[in-house]
């Protein structure tokens, strides 16, 4: 992605980029230094100390088996980022890929791909993920592969869009002229040129992939207990909106704030690369 | 103008086709047979293989999918292993309520997004601009679970305003939390894209003359500006129902509301996989004839996509 010096400055300046980068910095800090950050073990069950509400040497509370909620977020802002950013670089790598193919051959392999994208983006997605996710079970690698698996249709068709326009540009026949390689044509001079647009929808994928990691976890598919997944602490904490609203709105809330940010980051970027996109959905 | 619709509606078909196709396959890559899941625990082999040939498992799988692909134009979605009952039928049952929780939404979503994107577009970059922008980026960044306890704790549990869950045959009441919930995300993504649509149609001639011949401003803005800019925002309706079916799920699971959602909520608590292929089969068809009825729509309203 090219944004420039001026580009790189104003981004620095931008109040989105500033607060995306704040949030998402602060909680890839937070997952780093759990251990460091809490006392407590976030799997240490103490049945005696169960439900407790939030403050004292329990900052959020404790749940229903009297484990840390404050420790058990903490932890799980690890599987919350890691699961987001792994889904999103597989299904990023997909969409690349089949997207790059599809501009650049054209004729059959277009067709393909652009049906095959066209199929997977007919289902509802979070519909996709639970017929996926049911059939192939809850360990994490299972689900971020999920999540991977199902989420490149967007990114095939913006590289294929961008791919169409780059190779008409002259320097790409300069280079076909110049006897390269078409995998080196491809790397090395189309797709620095469609990258803007996919750093963007990266950045942004990463909220949708996060969101819908907890989506999972909130309908019973996600990481298995006792993981602390924020999704399915919010789905267990759901049982006592009454008598212990932290259990659930803690976890929930967490998951907000992160997604806020990384949509925050994603939107500043798009300003950048596409100005006239920022506004609109994408 | 019926040449598109006809050209639409047969390129709906092949995707149906893909999604039953993928549908099949990952209902056989479920790990266990279905029929040892339906014999139970006690079962002799005689029975599971009466079962299998009864269930058509013994077939070729070729076969098998045909079999499937003839029973879906049937209607035909197989039994539910936990309920015994067809699974065509257990949908059925629960699709009023999720209709009546999808239309409320949609109207909130659409009513709240348009006005807010109107606002936001009056003056772009004045106070209001700017907190329509932050509110709809919070709006789709917030998880629609988070909304839901949110909204339940607030009202149903805090100041006791509305009930917190369930439902009471067609008592209103009960429907105001769950559909503000299911609505949050989309009228955010309607926000947006009216905002957008209108600053642009602003920008046109006829608007200008619109006001120049000193029409009132109400007036300009509902003949002139939104009559022009309702395109991207019937599009962005149409192309995020398949939110409303995935956010059901989540919605009908905060408040107790007895939907297609909460059936299938109850299908993957007890690995019934009939019912949640069944289940996700019939969305999928569902969100691909509503992209259709979209499309239609679109080119009503814009005579130039026909004529392509």
């Amino acid at each position: 992605m090219r944004v420039g010096r001026t580009g790189t400055r104003a981004l620095l300046a931008d109040p989105s980029f500033i607060a995306g980068a704040l949030i998402v910095g602060g909680v890839a800090l937070a997952a780093l230094l759990a251990p460091a950050l809490s006392r407590w073990d976030p799997l240490a069950i103490d049945l005696g100390g169960a439900r407790l509400a939030p403050g004292g040497a329990h900052p959020l509370g404790t749940d229903d088996s009297g484990r840390d909620v404050l420790a058990r977020i903490l932890f799980g802002a690890r599987i919350s980022l890691a699961i987001g950013l792994l889904a999103r670089v597989v299904s990023t790598s997909i969409g690349l890929l089949l997207g790059l193919a599809a501009g650049y051959f054209r004729g059959t392999v277009e067709s393909v791909v652009m049906r095959a994208t066209d199929l997977i983006m007919a289902f509802p997605s979070l519909l996709l993920l639970i017929a996926v996710a049911s059939a192939f079970g809850g360990s994490l690698a299972a689900v971020f592969l999920t999540l991977g698996l199902a989420g490149w249709g967007p990114t095939a068709r913006l590289v294929r869009a961008q791919v169409l326009v780059v190779r008409e540009e002259e320097f790409v026949t300069a280079g076909r002229a110049a006897g390269l390689s078409t995998p080196r044509l491809l790397l090395r001079h189309v797709l620095p040129n469609c990258l803007g647009p996919v750093v963007v929808s990266f950045t942004l994928g990463v909220a949708t992939a996060i969101l819908a990691e907890s989506s999972l976890a909130f309908v019973g598919l996600g990481a298995q207990p006792p993981a602390p997944s924020w999704g399915s602490m919010a789905r267990d904490g759901k049982e006592f909106l009454i008598s212990a609203p932290w259990l659930a709105l803690a976890p929930a809330g967490a998951i907000a704030i992160v997604a806020f940010g990384w949509n925050l980051l994603g939107d500043a970027l798009r300003a950048r690369v596409a100005p006239e996109t920022r506004g609109t959905a994408a | 103008m019926t040449r598109y619709i006809l050209r639409r509606a047969l390129a709906a078909i092949p995707l149906l086709l893909g999604v039953s196709a993928l549908t099949f396959v990952l209902l056989r890559v479920v790990p266990g047979d279905p029929a040892l899941a339906m014999a139970g625990e006690r079962y002799d082999a005689a029975t599971l293989a009466r079962l299998r040939h009864e269930l058509g498992l013994d077939r070729p799988r070729v076969v098998q999918f045909a079999q499937f692909v003839g029973r879906l134009a049937r209607g035909d979605l197989g039994v539910s292993y936990s309920d015994g009952r067809p699974v065509t039928r257990l949908i059925l049952e629960r699709l009023p309520h999720t209709l009546l929780l999808a239309g409320g939404a949609i109207t909130i979503a659409v009513v709240s997004g348009v006005l807010l994107g109107g606002l936001a577009a009056r003056r772009p970059g004045s106070l209001a601009d700017r907190a329509v922008a932050v509110g709809s980026l919070l709006g789709v960044s917030v998880p629609v679970f988070t909304t839901g306890l949110l909204l339940a704790f607030v009202f149903g549990v805090f100041w006791k305003v509305l009930p917190p869950s369930g439902s009471e045959g067609w008592d209103l009441r009960f429907l105001v939390l769950p559909a503000i919930t299911l609505s949050t995300q989309s009228t955010a993504l309607i926000a947006r894209v009216t905002r957008a649509s209108l600053l642009e149609v602003a920008a046109k001639d006829f608007v200008r003359t619109a006001r120049s011949k000193g029409i009132g401003e109400g007036s300009v803005f509902f003949r002139h500006l939104l009559a022009n800019a309702a395109i991207p925002i019937v599009t962005v309706v149409g192309a995020d129902f398949g939110s409303y079916l995935g956010g059901s799920i989540l919605t009908e699971s905060v408040f107790g509301w007895p939907g297609v959602g909460r059936l299938t909520l109850g299908a993957i608590a007890r690995r019934d996989f009939p019912l949640i292929q069944g289940v996700v089969l019939f969305m999928a068809a569902a969100f691909i004839c509503v992209n259709l009825v979209v499309d239609c729509l679109y080119a009503a309203m814009n005579p130039r996509v026909a004529a392509e």
